[in-house]
């Protein structure tokens, strides 16, 4: 017995070759589940509705400005 | 490959990002895949998590698939890549706990022996890992091998040599000799 030989017994002992079995569910939705959501709010959004709520904090008065402007 | 045929038109609408396709797709290679991974991997929960993400890899990498190409054998890359990054990230995890070495010089053939045996395996590094994993543990073919891992054939037989050699370096620092 070779060098080599001896080395795959021994692993082919500790490591059996694994049995072939289908996944146990079907997993197509954890799939689709990684698909971003186009509802999804953005950080882009988010700083955009922050800074918004600031400066109507900070200057009320800007209100019916934004208003106009929507 | 004519144009109407059903298969090409079925990929250019996963190309195209048809999810229906997709699905197809999915369905088809599912079984396949997963073996695949799991002969890698060797853990069947890992394996469903790294089939979603190889799948998931080749939905979003879907525009760089050439149609005329086989499917089957573009997916199994995608996986080995993944099966891979899984290894990697496990042996990151678990590099501390099974980075010291067993005092203990078990008996070749008992229990310890196969666990120790084991352990220095997964402490391959991830690449070599995989070439042993299929060519020693699950005895691939070397052209098969080389294909999953897009590498050429001289490359494969070198990094399982370097992974033979590792590995007798590591147990017969545990007192195992093979």
């Amino acid at each position: 017995m070779t060098e080599n030989d001896a080395l795959h017994a021994l692993l082919q002992q500790a490591l059996p070759p694994v049995q072939d079995r289908p996944p146990s569910r079907d997993l197509w939705p954890d799939v689709l589940d990684r698909r971003p959501s186009p509802r999804d709010w953005s950080w882009l959004d988010l700083g955009a509705a922050a800074a918004i709520a600031i400066l109507l904090a900070l200057f009320p008065g800007c209100f019916w400005l934004l208003l106009y402007h929507l | 490959m004519k144009a109407t045929d059903p298969e090409e038109q079925l990929l250019r609408r996963f190309v195209d990002g048809d999810p229906l396709a997709a699905e197809a797709l999915y369905r088809r290679f599912e079984r396949e895949a997963h073996g695949w991974i799991l002969r890698i991997v060797r853990d069947p929960a890992a394996a469903e998590d790294v089939l979603v993400e190889s799948f998931w890899r080749a939905y979003r990498a879907r525009a760089r698939f050439v149609v005329t190409r086989p499917f089957g054998a573009w997916l199994r890359r995608i996986a080995t890549r993944a099966a891979l990054d899984h290894l990697r990230a496990a042996r990151r995890r678990t590099e501390r706990r099974l980075g010291e070495v067993d005092p203990q010089a078990p008996a070749a053939g008992d229990l310890a022996a196969r666990d120790a045996i084991a352990r220095a395996f997964r402490r391959l590094p991830a690449k070599l890992q995989v070439v042993a994993t299929l060519a020693l543990v699950e005895e691939r073919p070397y052209r098969e091998i080389a294909e999953a891992l897009d590498l050429p054939l001289g490359t494969v037989k070198s990094r399982l040599s370097r992974a033979s050699a590792r590995l007798r370096e590591d147990l017969s620092r545990q007192g195992i000799r093979p």
